[in-house]
């Protein structure tokens, strides 16, 4: 039979006269010993550690002596524990930080979301303790956050919450409303203003002009009655009329313009940031150097990931600049020319299209240059007028 | 004179009834496999212990047991696993009476 040892076992001595004696003491306590062995004068046995006490009284009343020669299983590695405390307290902690940590939610995903929805849903999620470094255990489990998401967010049919081990990710499927009809009254289409029709399009209601046509402010374009005779109806007219405007736009411009440009000459400081104090620390005066300097900043931020340290490097470049004189008299025209497309197109909406441009007028006087420009341009000309009912 | 009278009704209950004995009468149980194990049931304490000798307290007299390399693998209070080579067994007791 092979020798069975519990991890509580210790293995006895016991030297004296009368062994069997101590043997019977044992039996009456209700010590249980096992692998009992005997030598000239002494037994040998093994026993559960919490007995030795008695045993130790047993001895101690029978005149013998006794002794532990092997400690048990658990001591020993009791003891290995303890010589190495730092060790096994590092593997605990490391493991309770990894299972921490797996707890962890690192990442939010929102997916589906126009950027107001997702910025508007992250601020709930921020609520609900849904963020970055939130502990998953702390949160409501997926199916309560759905439904506290759809009943907060009305602009949102449906939110799908999926846990995928760290990461949270959202579907969300946005309500699409119908677009609102502006008018739903019968009106026509009437023209804001005089114009050459460029292209017609009724999608409800009756054409009334063709192509090419010279159409004056408030003439019908697409007319809200349908049918003939007794079977007139009223619709809102609906359509797309583009027609052919005119635009005449003067600009002044002084004739020298003034121009700022860099000579190429530069120099640079340098400045350490510590804790709000700057410290300088090379090219102090390069600011004075030159009569003339546009200045760029540039800070550069010591980081650890994502926190700031309070230290920062500031480099400052300084570059040499004059004022020049442009009086090239295309250069002018052409700028001219552009400063009134710009305030034409200020004035169109965005649909409308530059067709022609012309100069008209031209003059220089007291230093200005004045310029008339013509301009083509294919726009939108609709407008709604309704009708009044029971005429 | 009671205990003579308790032991006689024991008795008789035993033959009468077909009880087992060792239930009913504070007697050992001693199983045997080969000459290797002893199983001792129902002892009341070691009286000797040595390699080729053990020598057992019984409720009636005792239990003596030769042999080599004893090793007593187990004991309860009441029970006695024993290791080794068993060679004799033999009873003395005070009553001419065993199990």
């Amino acid at each position: 039979m092979k020798k069975r040892r519990e991890l509580a076992d210790v293995k006895v001595r016991v030297t004296g006269k009368h062994i069997e004696n101590i043997i019977n003491y044992c039996l009456r306590d209700g010590i249980i010993l096992s692998n009992v062995t005997r030598q000239k004068d002494a037994v040998e046995f093994y026993t559960i550690q919490s007995n030795v006490n008695e045993i130790q009284e047993a001895a101690r009343l029978h005149d013998c002596e006794w002794e532990i020669i092997e400690e048990s299983t658990y001591q020993k590695y009791y003891g290995y524990l303890k010589t190495r405390t730092g060790f096994f307290l590092g593997i605990g902690l490391f493991m309770l930080i990894i299972i921490l940590l797996s707890q962890m939610i690192w990442k939010v995903e929102i997916e589906g979301a126009d950027p107001r929805l997702e910025y508007e849903m992250k601020d709930y999620l921020d609520e609900l303790g849904v963020k970055v470094g939130a502990f998953q255990f702390l949160l409501p489990d997926s199916e309560g956050m759905q439904t506290q998401l759809l009943n907060r967010m009305d602009e949102v049919t449906w939110i799908g919450v999926n846990k995928k081990g760290t990461t949270y990710q959202f579907q969300v499927v946005e309500q699409s409303l119908p677009e609102k009809s502006e008018s739903q009254s019968p009106h026509h289409l009437v023209a804001k203003k005089t114009a050459v029709i460029n292209s017609i399009y009724a999608e409800k209601g009756q054409p009334m002009v063709k192509q090419n046509d010279v159409v004056h402010k408030d003439d019908v374009l697409i007319s809200g009655f349908i049918g003939e005779g007794e079977y007139t109806r009223t619709v809102a007219a609906q359509g797309e009329v583009r027609g052919e405007t005119w635009y005449k736009v003067t600009v002044e411009l002084p004739e020298k313009l003034l121009l700022q440009t860099l000579t190429g000459e530069s120099e640079k400081s340098y400045t350490i940031q510590l804790f709000g104090l700057n410290i300088p620390i090379w090219g102090m005066n390069a600011g004075e150097q030159y009569d003339n300097v546009v200045m760029t900043e540039k800070t550069h931020d010591a980081k650890v990931w994502k926190w700031n340290l309070p230290a920062s490097l500031e480099v400052n470049k300084y570059q040499e600049s004059k004022t020049v004189q442009d009086v090239s008299k295309k250069n002018i025209i052409e700028k001219s020319k552009e400063a009134a497309t710009i305030k034409l197109k200020n004035r169109l909406s965005n649909n409308a299209e530059i067709k022609a441009e012309k100069i008209l007028h031209e003059d220089s006087q007291n230093g200005k240059v004045r310029l008339v420009v013509h301009y083509q341009v294919i726009e939108d000309i609709m407008s709604e007028a309704p009708i009044i009912q029971g005429e | 004179m009671l205990t003579r009278m308790q032991r006689s009704i024991k008795q008789w209950m035993t033959e009468r009834l077909n009880l087992p004995e060792d239930i009913l009468m504070d007697v050992p149980r001693l199983t045997m496999i080969g000459q290797l194990h002893l199983h001792v049931e129902n002892h009341r304490g070691v009286l000797h212990f040595s390699k080729d000798y053990i020598r057992l307290k019984l409720s009636n007299g005792e239990l003596l047991i030769y042999g080599e390399d004893f090793v007593i693998k187990k004991i309860y209070p009441e029970e006695l696993l024993l290791e080794g080579i068993i060679s004799e067994i033999k009873y003395s007791t005070e009553y001419d009476q065993g199990g």
